[in-house]
């Protein structure tokens, strides 16, 4: 077959492979920054709190070059959906790399304090579950992987749990004095970067079933909202029907 | 005339003087584009054959053709790590690389990335006589280790002893000045511990070099379960003593070649480490089974645990997880390495499993010895029992 429109499928699959490519540079982020977190080492939260102005840039300059395939190139069907998508996906990498720069920042914070061993165990392992999460994100993204962003959810439940029983054990080693107040809160504000981290890793893998099947998450929230006002009102919504 | 016809055979000669050189410079273009798509499918095949020889090797190789742009790579480049996002962002280090060398002509780099453990890549550069560029990529994490390993053991060496060593100068200097028979009966006694400090220290290293070096002439066949229950109960009374209860389970009767006191040293070193990094009131628990040839003993504590970038490091010499902790609990910083010496010259193998704040859990493998003790051993045993 000749390729017609050989530009525009250059400069998507360009924009693909940048995705790509952010994923990678946050996911080995997050072991970076849980060392840095654990070790206190103060050069490294500099450099990764620089090195975020990089990521921010980058994924900017994605989007940029989605809209102008928009405006540009006027994509239709699975081209459309995976740009649209793209510019969303940016955002969501965007905001995570921000998650691990605040990571960072807290290790600043509670730089020369002790942290409990059970905490840092739990520390450890919510940041290898949002890691494993974001790998296995990337990995559905760039095999077009419905099944395997579909699986991305019930990964990310065990994070969840693991925030749960942190948040516990702040509290059972902050009664037993081992832990200060201070770095107590500045602890639960970490595990909630990890849990939302894993939150975004999910927004990335509905975006990859959307680009691949079609499917929107929010659909059941809207067709129940649309049942809720035709039995009120007895009209009905003029909201396009989901698949 | 004559002129009019010599003018006519000067522009006939002319013209297929023309002709002919047409037909030749045609001729010679084909010749000539043949020769170019010949060279380009012979660069091509050498190139390809030339990648498939170096994916034997274990350094990447990223080459960039000047002519066609084209680039190649050998397995170890395309996957350096095994891990899909690490090798993502070795490609993108790469790609760097190529364009600084296509700007500098020459370019090195040391290229730091996160695969489960942090590893290191080092990045060459080059662009050849032909304009074509060449990069090399190499996993060093191996090499910078070993490298680290060696100035921190010299570093570590020469501190360990030089605080002893500069506690006993000043307290000797304030002797000599003391009247006072309780002040010099004090510092006489703080020298004793200084010393004492010192020489264990060395006699540490003595026990190390020796097992670095020693032979196993005098192996016997050696009862472990009888070891095991010997170090456990010897080390029952510091035990109770912080409030931990220690236990052995399955200590049958397995035999291994090797030398007693050594594999006794082995495991009381283990066993206080586990005693001395738990609280009180948990469980200290060693563990025989036996698995195909092997005998695995488990040393399990519920304590404060390893970090993991520790864990690789913790069987060096001198290296100390918490610098503070350690020298107010008294070790030489040698015990760990001892262990594995030890277990390695028994054929043996050592390794860690640990979580911060949930406990350590070591397992050592050593080879069971199939035949039956010696005659003259069971006569002892007999004459024990």
């Amino acid at each position: 077959m000749v390729e017609i429109r050989k530009n525009f499928h250059n400069d998507l699959e360009n924009a693909r492979a940048e995705v790509i490519r952010l994923g990678a540079t946050l996911t080995e982020a997050i072991p970076r920054a849980t060392a840095i977190l654990l070790s206190g080492d103060l050069e490294g939260a500099d450099y990764l709190v620089q090195a975020d102005d990089e990521f921010d840039g980058r994924a900017s300059m994605l989007e940029a070059s989605c809209f102008e395939i928009l405006a540009l190139q006027s994509p239709v069907a699975a081209d459309l959906r995976q740009t649209v998508s793209i510019i969303k996906i940016a955002g969501e990498l965007e905001r995570s790399a921000d998650l691990v720069v605040n990571i960072c920042k807290a290790a600043r914070r509670i730089y020369g304090h002790d942290i409990d061993p059970i905490l840092r165990g739990v520390i450890s392992k919510m940041s290898e579950q949002a890691q494993n999460l974001f790998a296995a994100t990337m990995e559905a993204f760039e095999e077009n992987d419905a099944a395997k962003a579909a699986a991305i959810d019930d990964m990310d439940s065990y994070l969840d749990s693991l925030h749960r029983q942190f948040i516990q054990q702040i509290f059972e080693s902050h009664s037993n004095l081992k832990i200060d107040l201070q770095v107590a809160v500045q602890l639960a504000v970490v595990a909630r970067f990890y849990e939302r981290i894993g939150d975004h890793a999910v927004n990335v893998s509905e975006k990859t079933r959307f680009i691949v099947t079609g499917w929107v998450r929010e659909r059941d929230g809207i067709n129940r909202y649309k049942a809720r006002v035709e039995d009120e009102t007895g009209e009905t919504l003029r909201i396009s029907e989901q698949n | 005339m004559q002129f009019f016809f010599f003018i006519l055979g000067a522009c006939i000669s002319a013209l297929i003087a023309f002709f002919i050189s047409r037909r030749s410079k045609n001729e010679i273009q084909t010749v000539l584009s043949q020769d170019t798509s010949l060279e380009k499918i012979v660069t091509e095949d050498s190139t390809s054959q030339l990648m498939d020889i170096l994916d034997v090797f274990a350094i990447g190789v990223l080459f960039v053709d000047s002519k066609n742009n084209r680039r190649s790579k050998n397995k170890a480049a395309s996957s350096m790590t095994g891990v899909r996002y690490v090798d993502i962002l070795v490609d993108q280090a790469l790609d760097e690389m190529v364009a600084h060398v296509q700007q500098l002509g020459l370019g090195n780099r040391v290229f730091e990335a996160v695969a489960g453990t942090t590893r290191f890549f080092r990045i060459h550069g080059e662009k050849l006589s032909s304009q074509s560029i060449i990069v090399t990529i190499e996993d060093v994490t191996e090499k910078l280790r070993i490298e680290t390993v060696q100035t921190d053991f010299v570093a570590n060496l020469s501190h360990e002893l030089k605080t002893p060593i500069g506690a006993i100068a000043a307290l000797a200097d304030s002797l000599t000045g003391e009247t006072e028979t309780e002040v010099v009966w004090r510092l006489a006694e703080r020298i004793v511990t200084e010393s004492h400090r010192m020489s264990r220290i060395v006699d540490d290293l003595l026990d190390l070099s020796r097992l670095e070096f020693g032979g196993t002439e005098d192996w016997t066949n050696i009862n472990l379960g009888h070891v095991l229950v010997e170090v456990v109960s010897t080390h029952q009374h510091s035990a109770k003593r912080q409030g931990l209860n220690l236990s052995l389970t399955n200590a049958g009767d397995f035999f291994v070649q090797g030398e007693r006191s050594q594999l006794v040293s082995a495991f009381s070193n283990l066993i206080e480490n586990a005693i001395k990094y738990s609280e009180s009131g948990s469980d200290v628990s060693v563990e025989s089974l036996v698995l195909g040839n092997k005998i695995v003993i488990n040393v399990i504590d519920h304590g404060i645990g390893i970090a993991e970038h520790d864990q690789k490091r913790i069987f060096e010499r001198f290296y100390r997880v918490d610098k503070a902790r350690s020298r107010v609990t008294g070790g030489t910083g040698l015990g760990l390495s001892i262990v594995r010496h030890i277990v390695l010259e028994h054929g043996g193998s050592i390794e860690v499993v640990s979580e911060e704040g949930m406990g350590s859990t070591f397992t050592i493998r050593l080879p069971q010895v199939s035949v039956k003790p010696a005659p003259d051993l069971v006569d002892d045993l007999g004459a024990l029992t």
